[in-house]
């Protein structure tokens, strides 16, 4: 059996794995949107651990970043280590309210919360509409990562387009028969897998070329270019990317409701603690080949691998995103690098399953229901959310094929848009003696913060020739910072916010305090 | 009204325990160090033959760990 075989053969059957996880999940689906899309609200501490962790890395972290650290050095690991402590830290702070509240007041979707606190059906609409839009964002990045991993990993005989599209649609499948309980099953799994496998990968792959170990590692990129091993981003962009990779990331739609799904605060408090630990320790084996990456790209090594192979990787894949597949493929055997390639899928997929089915969830809750067709029964729900799920996928996978650049960079998009919701948010779950934002400033904020976002990010502004353009990440930072002056000023010259929703919101979580 | 909902919110404002005031310090203090990191910005071999830069951040991660796990513990409820 010839090594590609061998490798997409194991790819295969960790697919039919999930859609089996997903049949199974399906059967015990009571055909109502609570159960569909928050498990009743019943998740325990591993379910919601892992669910929250193999979420929060996707394509990114497995492929993304070993990309970014064969260019940019441990600069990565500095930004990253900050923004995932942040994440676990922000998620435990708004997460446990968002909790309560959500229990309390039957919520399902982000849009439930802002529209009753701020007792605006706009709010819901404009939420709806910017999360679903920058979703897509996510959709895209997972949607080229696993057409980079299974056409890397059937050494080119499933074409990425090809690759792509059936990856998605598996990941579809499983979340259609078994809704979002199938996504948190498969989360599991996934959470499991590609953290096994990130470490594995990174053992082998670095002892493979530098036997001993980590001192010969850091001396041969000292040799080759040792600005890698300093901090080389300006400290405006280790900020961006704190923010909107920690903050951003966790407001959007696929998380918040993960929030949402918990049993009690329990279970929020340590998962955040295990988040933080997964997530951060996660990004030191994809450190080691990400640095190896970038020596064995730089000096090559006879009848192994030639110098440069990073600049052929971008011609075909349409950015550096294939380092990690490809050296698994090229450097390890056939039968674990399959192993590990399903890791990867598993880190796109636990990331595209969530968005698929939480964007679903709000365009048919917070759209279809309430705006559309108000008396749907909760089989037609869950109809329409399915459709919608299906038609998500297939806008992700025709803008993947379109090859749009660097994860790293699309990512911040989609994070960017989430983090234009963090005033909102603060004001709502944080009912202090004055509120600072009141409904027409929070929608003003949004809108204002969204539209800044877009036109500043040089994947979009620049393609629309806006004159002024910034990475998406500090995009979104400035995004911010005009989002909260707009929210403020105009909450101070309109109407103040309601008293009684300020008060009910906070008796919920004072009781839940005490 | 107003006034009920003033008076009832302030009554429970600010930090009630010493040990969210002191975990409040601590994380900031972490990310102030991690903005620091431009002060040791330096590539000379450490432990491991890791940069000095490196080594730094990593000793970071250790104590950004061990802030999150005693915040668990200690405040978190």
């Amino acid at each position: 059996m010839e090594v590609w075989a061998i490798t997409t053969a194991i790819i295969i059957v960790y697919c039919l794995l999930c859609i089996g996880i997903g049949y199974v999940a399906g059967r015990s689906f009571k055909k109502n949107l609570e159960d569909f899309f928050v498990l009743s609200r019943k998740a325990g501490l591993i379910v919601v651990f892992l669910a929250i962790a193999s979420t929060y890395h996707s394509a990114f972290a497995f492929l993304t970043s070993v990309a970014v650290y064969a260019s940019a050095g441990i600069s990565f690991w500095i930004a990253a280590m900050a923004w995932v402590i942040l994440a676990g830290v922000w998620g435990y702070l708004y997460g446990k309210r968002v909790f309560l509240l959500g229990k309390a007041k039957g919520f399902i979707t982000p849009a439930d919360l802002l529209a009753d606190y701020y007792q605006s059906e706009s709010i819901r609409l404009i939420t709806a509409l910017v999360q679903a839009l920058f979703v897509i964002a996510y959709i895209v990045v997972q949607a080229i990562g696993l057409g980079i991993i299974l056409a890397v990993g059937s050494g080119g005989h499933i074409p990425y387009q090809t690759a792509s599209l059936v990856l998605i649609l598996i990941a579809a499948i499983y979340v259609i028969i078994g809704g979002l309980r199938a996504a948190y099953w498969t989360d599991v799994l996934q959470g499991v897998w590609m953290y096994i496998g990130v470490w594995i990968a990174g053992l082998l792959i670095t002892f493979k070329f530098f036997p001993q170990g980590i001192p010969q590692l850091m001396d041969a990129v000292r040799e080759v270019n040792p600005k890698m091993l300093v901090m080389t981003w300006k400290p405006e962009m280790l900020l961006s990317f704190i923010v909107v990779y920690g903050a951003g990331l966790m407001l959007l739609p696929h998380l918040w409701i993960k929030y949402y799904a918990a049993r009690d605060t329990w279970t929020i408090k340590w998962s955040s603690v295990g988040t933080v630990a997964y997530l951060s320790s996660y990004y030191i084996p994809t450190a080691f080949v990400g640095l190896a990456a970038a020596v064995l790209n730089a000096k090559g090594v006879p009848g192994v691998i030639e110098p440069g192979f990073i600049s052929e990787l971008i011609k075909a894949f349409g950015s550096r995103d294939a380092v990690m597949a490809y050296m698994i493929y090229s450097f390890t055997h056939p039968i674990l690098a399959g192993f590990l390639l399903a890791g990867a899928a598993a880190a796109a997929m636990s990331t595209l399953d969530s968005f698929l089915g939480s964007t679903s969830l709000i365009l048919t809750r917070d759209v279809y229901q309430k705006y559309i067709k108000p008396n749907a029964g909760e089989r037609e729900l869950v109809l329409v959310s399915r459709i919608l799920l299906i038609t998500w996928a297939l806008i992700g996978w025709y803008l993947a094929v379109l090859k749009p650049g660097l994860i790293f960079d699309i990512t911040a998009i989609a994070c960017a848009g989430g983090l234009q919701f963090l005033p909102a948010v603060v004001q709502a779950i944080y009912p202090t003696k004055r509120a600072w934002i009141n409904r027409q400033g929070a929608l003003s904020g949004i809108i204002v913060g969204s539209i800044i976002t877009v036109l500043l990010a040089k994947q979009i502004g620049g393609k629309l020739g806006f004159p002024l353009i910034f990475h998406p990440a500090m995009a979104g930072t400035i995004g911010l910072v005009f989002n909260i002056a707009v929210a403020i000023i105009v909450s101070l010259i309109t109407s103040p916010p309601p008293e009684e929703k300020r008060l009910e919101y906070y008796r919920i979580l004072r009781e839940a305090a005490e | 009204m107003t006034r009920r909902v003033i008076d009832e919110i302030d009554s429970h404002l600010g930090f009630r325990r010493p040990i969210d005031l002191a975990l409040t310090a601590a994380f900031v203090g972490f990310y102030a160090l991690i903005f620091a990191v431009y002060a040791v910005n330096s590539a000379e071999p450490t432990v491991c033959g890791l940069s000095v830069t490196y080594f730094y951040s990593l000793v970071l991660w250790i104590v950004g760990l061990a802030i999150v796990v005693a915040a668990a513990k200690m405040a978190w409820r």
